[in-house]
């Protein structure tokens, strides 16, 4: 006779008994959806409804920017939080049979295939969470909607959180049941869903961290190798970039697919195993004990060093001394502990002791590995024929482009940090700079603060790799360097944003002189152009030495589109947008690219300037200020190096020493003169080899001319 | 018919099967007895496709039994302990058998339920070990399964129950194909329901045959002899599996037809001499003796 059971039968029968779950998931989810919604809704209006500062449309625009976060859990963390209990709850409810002897017996007795048996039971949980989820969803809808939020653009969006959610929950469901099926335990079955759900995670990020410690010349800027690498491998990487999905704009298909790809493999495994799954396993930990001593090891090696990490990020312990002792202690204690869930017999706690000690002696190897750069990461520099282009950025940029890589291009998030490569011209320079940098760290040579200079070195190879590190260089090796590199004009043109910097884009030039306050300059487009000519014909003339040793007369600031606003357009503003270039820009959010300075030598700007009646003042008329209080640090206050200025001060002066610091405040307008004329304002250089003293000056200029405050060299 | 090839089964360290060869002819009451730990669990679960053995082959019907729905579904497996779904009553876990066994007979479980008062409209975690065994018992007689594997179902049911569940037995043994397969170490119990028996003991069967032919094949003799040289003749003549002394009086388990036993006996001129069938349970314990399993070990 042919056992011809139905399978629609089975699944009636099946959702029968997890009637609990249904209604469990129904009440929570229509509490944390539709109900939470509308709460959400109700208070952002009234606390954030239209004002003098917000408009409704405005309003409108942040609450469509922030719903879809409403469904797949990224606005509600009890929400992300149910994602990922019912995803384990359908787990144990549907394959936690398999650690009941009794279940397992009846189960396993049936005419039921095992892959047949394992896809009713599978179906089953999908469906008591989705069913009630895509519901709570469309109410959710449904009260944007009665709010008069929802729109076409907007729904597709809150379909694809929608689509997030589930996505989430898979994720979780799905390795929730290959850990059952390694396990014989449901403690051991989630211990085992945990360990894979964050291993990948675990493992690359611990490689991160040992390279920090460990690497003098590591260097990560922006998303790492394994950043991208946790996002692919991981569930967590994908559950969260599921849950940090928020709209249309975040919208990454490649995210989606990737989870959807890590959801069917971990279910593949999952009925792989339980196709082989031994009956006799139920009650064991784990249910293939020939895995027991590879799982012990795999868990126990990146736990261990991770969780050394972790103690001393946490107790703020000393980098790479600690690691070592930490970490083996770790890997004991590990050993121990899996053995015991393994027994759950503390006697036993050694049975294992050839995997614990493979364990150690595993923790002690990878150790080795970094303490010894075994692997020569810090000497390691790729052949000048294999590279294709060298990206250089020296600690002191930063302060001193104040912009760097905003001109690079907005969406390769690594190579922000380093600006526009260097001209090919460059390269070799920037190479023998670099095998300097090699040299120093192999040596283990350094100088003093001041000779010495931290720089960034980005080698794209032209395998379409990318080599970052961090060297320690010699300030005059990297002057003479620098002094070359200016030679040539395609460097300074990748060097300064001005260069590379679209100019459509640009809505405001500011101006700031001596009197550090920022005065805006009313441009037309036409204007904007020939002074931004006139700077770069300045800048491709000035001389590095200027750079480097003098200080400006006056800086320019360029507001553009601030490219990491990215935000959701207003649905209201979609049909404005629609012809633009970049719709993910919201024009509302401005940065200010600063750094474009100023230099006595800057003729074409300065005469640009004077025409068109912009006055440069280069130094602040003590009329013109109402009190000045100058900041003293604890190093000019123990030198001594104000006494005289303090004392040559009238009586109306008040000079006060607190703490660590002095205060020094005047109204006075030959006090005023007489600060004015012992202080000198502090302007970055490139190579950072200027520094300030630390000492800090607030001026509060007459009524009507506004405050400012600087730095003092 | 089942048969087990040379099946085996070890879990960790246990070996549970030691390439068992048997077989199990359709139409008869076969129990499976031996002592805690034999294996009987093990090979009942081997039979019904629960366990994949390690190696060699269980076969139903020609058929191997794991993953083979259709050989599974004549096979219907009554756990020692057995499961129902939480918060079941009586006619939902009826209703579940109906959908996994086509000739479920649904009329007759109606009117044995009522017969055995078990009510059902109660939830069966509500009902007594006994009650829960009973209902079992009813579920899988009732799946109209060619094989019924009954593990340790007997105990704890009362001797009226017992007795009624074993009437049900011959009755479906009587009405249709129906082949159960009863293990137990109570061997009281099967003595008088199984027409053949195997006999585990440390994973391995030690014998496999019809009860009948069992009984007839080993006896008890006791006998008082005078002459020493005549007694050893004797012990020396007969196939002896234990020898027990009290006093004069000589008890010998011996294997071997009763009045061929009886005229070897009688042949040493014996002040008395008398041949006696052995119990099950005596069988079962010679048996497991022999096989270095002495229950005075156990004992004392």
């Amino acid at each position: 006779m042919t056992s011809k059971i139905s399978f629609i039968k089975l699944i009636r029968a099946e959702l029968k008994q997890r009637g609990w779950l249904l209604a469990l998931t129904c009440i929570v989810l229509f509490l944390s959806m539709p109900v939470y919604s509308m709460m959400w809704l109700d208070a952002y209006m009234t606390n954030y409804g239209p004002s003098e500062y917000i408009t409704a449309a405005e309003m409108y625009t942040d609450i469509r920017n922030m719903f879809p976060g409403l469904i797949n859990g990224f606005r509600f963390s009890i929400l992300t939080a149910a994602f990922a209990v019912f995803g384990a709850l359908s787990a144990a409810a549907g394959f936690g049979y398999i650690h009941s002897r009794e279940k397992l017996d009846f189960y396993h007795a049936l005419p039921i295939r095992r892959s047949r048996r394992f896809a009713v039971s599978w179906l089953c949980g999908l469906l008591t969470f989705v069913v009630p989820y895509v519901i709570c969803a469309a109410l959710t809808v449904a009260a944007g909607a009665v709010q008069g939020i929802m729109d076409a653009q907007l729904s597709a969006a809150c379909a694809l959180a929608a689509l997030a959610g589930i996505l989430c929950f898979l994720l979780v469901y799905h390795t929730c049941i290959l850990g059952f099926m390694l396990s014989g335990r449901t403690p051991s079955g989630l211990l085992a869903a945990l360990a894979i759900f964050v291993y990948a995670s675990l493992v690359l990020g611990t490689i991160s961290s040992l390279q920090n410690v460990y690497f003098k010349t590591y260097y990560s800027p922006g998303e790492t190798l394994s950043d991208r690498l946790m996002q692919v491998l991981s569930p967590l990487g994908l559950f969260s970039a599921m849950n940090n999905f928020t709209g249309m704009n975040g919208f990454s298909p490649v995210s989606f697919i990737l989870a959807a790809v890590m959801s069917c493999l971990l279910l593949g495994a999952a009925l792989i195993l339980y196709r082989r799954y031994p009956s006799e396993a139920a009650g064991n930990a784990l249910s293939f004990p020939a895995a027991a001593p590879f799982a012990k090891v795999a868990v126990c090696i990146p736990a261990s060093v991770f969780l050394a990490l972790f103690a001393q990020a946490f107790t703020g312990a000393d980098a790479s001394g600690w690691t070592f002792p930490l970490s083996i202690l770790a890997a004991l204690i590990l050993c121990a502990l899996i053995e015991f869930i393994y027994r759950m017999d503390l006697r036993q706690l050694l049975k294992g002791w050839k995997s614990s000690l493979v364990s150690v002696a595993g923790v002690a190897a990878v150790l080795c590995i970094f303490q010894f750069d075994l692997f020569g990461y810090d000497t390691y520099l790729p052949r000048e024929d294999q590279i294709e282009s060298i990206r250089f950025r020296a600690d002191s940029f930063p302060a001193y482009l104040n912009s760097v890589g905003y001109s690079t291009g907005y969406d390769d998030a690594d190579l922000y940090y380093f600006g526009a490569p260097a001209p090919d011209s460059s390269t070799h320079l920037l190479y023998t700079l670099a095998q300097s940098g090699v040299r120093s760290t192999r040596d283990e040579s350094t100088g003093s603060e001041e000779n010495i200079l931290g720089a960034a070195f980005c080698f794209e190879l032209e395998s379409g790799r990318s080599v970052t590190r961090w060297y320690t260089l010699n300030f005059s090796d990297a002057y003479d360097i620098m002094e070359e590199l200016f030679l040539n004009e395609d460097y300074r043109r990748s060097l300064f944003p001005v260069f590379t910097m679209d100019r459509e884009q640009i809505s405001g030039v500011s101006l700031t002189d001596a009197y550090a306050t920022s005065t805006e300059l009313p441009l037309s487009e036409e204007e904007r152009n020939s002074l931004l000519d006139a700077c770069e014909k300045d800048l491709l003339a000035v001389d590095f030495s200027v750079l480097q040793n003098e200080s400006p007369l006056a800086e320019l600031s360029l507001d553009i589109p601030d490219p990491y606003a990215v935000t959701s357009l207003p649905a209201s503003a979609a049909a404005d947008t629609a012809a633009s270039k970049d719709s993910s820009l919201d024009p509302d959010s401005l940065f200010t690219v600063r750094g474009l300075y100023i230099y006595p030598g800057y003729v074409n700007t300065l005469d640009w300037l004077e025409e068109h009646g912009y006055r440069i003042r280069t130094e602040i008329d003590p009329q013109d200020v109402a009190e000045l209080t100058l900041t003293l640090s604890l190093e000019s206050v123990q030198s001594g190096r104000y006494d005289s200025l303090i004392g040559s001060l009238s009586g109306t002066a008040v000079y006060t020493e607190y703490g660590d610091s002095g205060l020094l405040t005047v109204s006075d307008t030959e006090d005023i003169a007489a600060v004015l004329e012992n202080t000198e304002q502090y302007w970055p250089d490139l190579l950072g080899n200027r520094l300030s003293s630390g000492d800090y000056l607030d001026i509060r200029y007459l009524e009507g001319k506004g405050s400012a405050a600087y730095d003092v060299i | 018919m089942i048969e087990l090839k040379n099946a085996d089964k070890t879990f960790r360290n246990v070996h549970a099967v030691d390439h068992v060869t048997a077989q199990i002819r359709d139409g008869m009451v076969f129990g499976l007895i031996g002592s805690n730990g034999a294996g009987k669990s093990t090979l009942l679960r081997m039979i019904c496709g629960i366990i994949r053995p390690d190696s060699g082959e269980v076969l139903a019907d020609g058929r191997p039994v794991f993953e083979n729905p259709e050989v599974k579904a004549q096979i219907c497996f009554l756990s020692d302990s057995p499961y129902y779904f939480s918060n079941a009553d009586i006619r939902q876990m009826r209703d579940y058998y109906c959908m996994i066994y086509p000739s479920f007979n649904r009329k007759l479980f109606d009117s044995l339920t009522e017969k055995f008062r078990l009510e059902s409209s109660r939830k069966l975690a509500s009902f007594s070990k006994g009650m829960k065994k009973q209902a079992s018992i009813l579920l899988g007689l009732c799946s109209g399964t060619k094989y019924l594997l009954c593990d340790e179902t007997f105990d704890g049911l009362d001797p009226l129950m017992r007795q009624a569940v074993k009437s049900l037995f011959a009755s479906e043994m009587l009405n249709r194909d129906f082949t159960p397969v009863i293990s137990s170490h109570n061997l009281r119990e099967l003595e008088d329901i199984c027409d053949g028996i195997g006999l585990l003991h440390q994973g391995k069967l030690l014998l496999t045959e019809d009860l009948d032919q069992i009984r007839c094949s080993i006896c008890k003799l006791q006998c008082v002899i005078p002459d020493a040289r005549r007694e050893e003749a004797l012990i020396r003549s007969l196939r002896v599996v234990k020898i027990e002394r009290s006093g004069s009086l000589l008890t010998l388990t011996v294997r071997g037809d009763r009045s061929d036993v009886l005229d070897l006996a009688r042949a040493q001129e014996p002040l008395f001499a008398e041949v006696l069938p052995l119990t099950l349970e005596e069988i079962f314990i010679s048996e497991t003796e022999v096989a270095g399993y002495d229950i005075k070990d156990f004992l004392y």
